[in-house]
């Protein structure tokens, strides 16, 4: 007899997959005499099961680099710097099952900041062009996310809560999330409510500093959101999801200014409204080729919100498979916004009357462009490259014999323009301080 | 914001209903293909908030995601 | 038992399950012992020995039990199913490519016929000399049940029992997902024409692929029909059966063979198991739902994890 085993192999899984569906309206009389009888012989009829857990403990860990292109000679206002940020990130993240039933997944990041970012607005050789922040701004962030699952026969509940927080900014949330599943999980639906409150205290900030900041404020916001995955056939899946959010209090950027043209007082600080309402619209698509191994992947967002602004946003990317264990994922990202109501590059001198807009910002996130972004990753699966001994505590709780890895590496470039939004914004129209960026990332995720 | 919404509701009617349309009830062994991680919407949890946070800080859209999570000083 | 035997086990440590393997290994070992016909210690050859003799022989209790399920797999499947239909082989030879005369066929069916047996638990007569008990018809499947219900006693909460063909779940894999299994194409039997998933309970498979003979260009399979003595033409190519135990599945797919197709296809349906069979045509029938193509050779065990989250 030819005899073959491996000890404890698990793999990632969500849930336990139905039997298939037979409806079988009663058993036959024959079913019935042969189970019957079969039932009488020893030792075959099937005790309990026992219960494994059906989760693997696994844990990833990502560096990545972010920096800015330096603004243009030509939108730079001649004193200012012309750097822009740079940032170095480290994400770690844990899952792991705490029970049968039940997990944990812990999310660290990791955020260390420099550079100098938009502050305002100026004129300069019949241009707008930017003036950057003068010091150098460093800072760092620390941002801790927790989640309990909770795990029934047809779908999960979700708790979590968590945190970020940095030198001049404290954000806390917490939300619940509940996912169902029907149609023999071909269709997956997802609601997730959740809340937060952000303090900030900017820099330099209150009369002693000098820039007319304000000392500390605050806000709060509500998180709807609702999603359907669908099985569309063997071999492809959509998804559609809506998301509202409604935000109150501090919503200005306490960092920008709004100069007025030809200079006449002191620049405003950044006002923006006290309300902020932003809706947000997917739907996404995967369709795999067998025959060629390889995935299209489209995504599309369309987002409104209260202050005027609308976008849309179209990812196309195509993941091709080698060997099983390489993949290689070129993709574009195409994004156009229009502008906030409020945007204004700067503030024409009141003529009349004295009246200054009550609602302001120069902020280029405001104002109306289009950005392109090419993205190239890359993955590498090694599947039980290491195997070791795991006793039966630390089996409970999803460690299996092996270690299977997943490498990745990304590159992404990301160029944004007024030209290349839906609706053309002339060179003096668009924000000088629009932003175009690297971002490198190499990750590391392991299930055990 | 009346009109947008207007906008919004039907691009999700039409959306559900192109869901439905033409799908195939997929039993639990054939989903292999399915369990693909290029078929996943975000197999990488890491690089997707990375990148959502990246976007979130320099556009003015809101990432759309599976909602929650906090905020930062980037606005 | 006579083809290979497969062991796929996946557990907590080595140790446990090295222990539950050695379980495995000589409950088969002790199986093949008792009911081998080939072994002239087995509890079976001393059956068959007692043929002919007025008192018969008394038998144990898991005997008994066999017994009474034979008989009544005898009773629903109108005498296709019987154990004392092993003598047949003596004439039929599949390696001489020669069919047996008329009269050697009739005078073997003297010796056929599980309603000749006298059996009242605990005691079983074979009246005539030369009458057999052929328990390996059924054995086999009953030893795949065995091994898991045993390995799920050692504590095993995941695996397959696979006895040359015969399948019995021990659990599903690690991840929750099915096990699958592939049915392989009755004319090109290194191919699968299907895949099975088992989530639970047993699978068996019937099939003509194993021994024929063609003789003046007529294909005669080793599936012979006891109330003939002849070898059973117009039945299907194969039947595959799932049931909550290897055994009933093994023994309703024997008889769905005895039956000619359109009878096959309507027997499954009484039954009400989930099973799927071939025509000799190469059309499938049954819960087609229970497939899916398998562009892949046999016995590829693939991992399906369930879709990623949002």
């Amino acid at each position: 007899m030819d005899r073959r085993h491996e000890a404890g192999r698990a793999t990632v899984s969500e849930g336990d997959e139905d039997r298939p569906t037979f409806a079988m309206p009663r058993p036959g009389k024959t079913l019935t005499a042969l189970t019957t009888s079969a039932l009488a012989l020893p030792g075959i009829a099937g005790s309990a099961r026992a219960d494994a857990p059906i989760e693997r403990a696994s844990a990833s860990t990502s560096f990545s680099y972010y920096r800015e292109d330096d603004v243009e000679n030509k939108r730079l206002f001649s004193t200012s710097t012309a750097e822009r940020y740079e940032v170095f990130t480290k994400q770690l993240r844990i899952d792991f099952p705490t029970s049968e039933r039940t997990d944990v997944g812990i999310d660290y990041l990791f955020e260390d900041m420099s550079g100098a970012s938009p502050w305002f607005v100026q004129q300069e050789g019949g241009r707008f062009v930017q003036f950057m922040s003068g010091a150098t701004i460093e800072d760092q962030r620390h941002d801790l996310n927790i989640d309990l699952d909770y795990y029934m026969d047809s779908g999960k509940d979700t708790v979590s809560a968590g945190f970020s927080v940095e030198k001049d900014y404290e954000s806390w949330h917490f939300g619940m999330a509940n996912e169902r599943q029907f149609n023999d999980k071909n269709t997956t639906m997802n609601v997730a409510w959740s809340w937060s409150f952000d303090e900030i205290e900017p820099t330099d900030g209150g009369a002693a500093g000098g820039f007319n900041r304000v000392k500390s404020d605050h806000k709060w916001s509500v998180d709807l959101f609702a999603g359907l995955t669908q099985i569309v056939s063997r071999a492809s899946v959509a998804q559609v999801t809506v998301n509202y959010k409604h935000s109150d209090g501090f919503l200005d950027d306490p960092y920008k200014q709004i100069a007025y043209i030809g200079g006449a007082a002191a620049n405003l600080p950044d006002a923006r409204p006290h309300d902020k309402d932003q809706v947000s619209v997917m739907a996404r698509y995967r369709h795999h080729f067998e025959d060629v191994e390889g995935t299209l992947q489209l995504d599309y967002r369309f987002y409104f919100d209260s202050w005027g602004v609308t976008s849309h946003t179209a990812e196309l990317g195509w993941s091709q498979t080698f060997a099983d264990i390489v993949r290689i994922a070129p993709s574009f990202r195409y994004y156009s916004q229009s502008q906030a109501d409020f945007y204004e590059p700067m503030v024409a001198a009141a003529l009349t009357g004295g009246s200054t807009p009550i609602e302001r910002s120069s902020d280029f996130r405001l104002s109306p462009y289009g950005a392109l972004a090419a993205r190239l990753k890359l993955e590498v699966d090694l599947e039980d490259c290491l195997a070791y001994e795991v006793d039966g505590t630390l089996g409970d709780y999803g460690f299996s014999e092996g270690l299977d890895l997943i490498l990745g590496l990304s590159y992404e470039r990301y160029f944004s323009d007024g030209h290349l939004g839906l609706t053309t914004v002339g060179e003096f129209e668009q924000s000088p301080g629009l932003v175009s960026f690297h971002v490198g990332a190499f990750t590391i995720t392991g299930s055990f | 914001m009346r009109r947008r919404l207007r906008v919004l509701v039907s691009l999700l009617l039409v959306a559900g209903f192109l869901a439905t349309t033409g799908c195939v009830a997929v039993k639990p062994w054939e989903r292999d293909l399915l369990a693909r991680r290029d078929m996943a919407f975000e197999p990488d949890g890491l690089e997707a908030k990375r990148e959502a946070h990246i976007y979130f800080s320099k556009e003015a859209s809101m990432p759309g995601g599976s909602g929650g999570g906090g905020g930062c000083g980037c606005n | 038992m006579g083809s290979p035997c497969k062991l796929e086990l996946y557990g907590p440590d080595t140790t446990a399950i090295e222990r539950a393997a050695d379980a495995a290994c000589r409950e088969i070992a002790r199986l093949e012992t008792k009911y081998s016909r080939y072994r002239e210690d087995s509890l079976a050859s001393r059956i068959n020995r007692s043929a002919g003799s007025a008192c018969g022989i008394v038998v144990d209790d898991e005997t008994a039990a066999l017994l009474d399920f034979a008989a009544t797999a005898h009773a629903e499947s109108d005498g296709r199913f019987d154990p004392t239909s092993g003598v047949l082989r003596r004439v039929w030879d599949f390696r001489s490519g020669c069919l047996p005369t008329r009269d050697e066929v009739d005078e073997t069916l003297r010796l056929v016929g599980w309603s000749k047996v006298r059996w009242e638990k605990p005691h079983l007569t074979l009246p005539v000399v030369g009458m057999q008990l052929d328990f390996g018809g059924f054995v086999k499947e009953y030893a795949t049940d065995r091994v898991a219900e045993l390995l799920r006693g050692e504590g095993l909460a995941h695996g397959l029992v696979d006895l040359g063909g015969d399948m019995a779940v021990v659990g599903p894999q690690p991840d929750g997902s099915p096990w699958l299994v592939g049915v392989r194409n009755p004319r090109a039997p290194e191919e699968a024409i299907a895949r099975i998933a088992l989530h639970d309970g047993g699978l068996a498979t019937s099939g003509d692929y194993e021994r024929c003979m063609v003789v003046d260009d007529v294909r005669y399979s080793h599936i012979l029909d006891p109330r003939t003595g002849w070898s059973f033409r117009g039945g299907p190519a194969c039947v595959s059966v799932r049931a909550d135990h290897c055994l009933v599945a093994g023994v309703t797919s024997t008889i769905a063979m005895l039956h000619e197709e359109a009878g096959a296809e309507s027997f499954l349906a009484d039954v009400g198991l989930p099973h799927l069979g071939i025509t000799q045509s190469g059309r499938l029938f049954g819960e087609t739902e229970l497939v899916s193509e398998a562009p892949r050779s046999v016995a590829a065990r693939e991992k399906t994890r369930a879709i990623g989250r949002l």
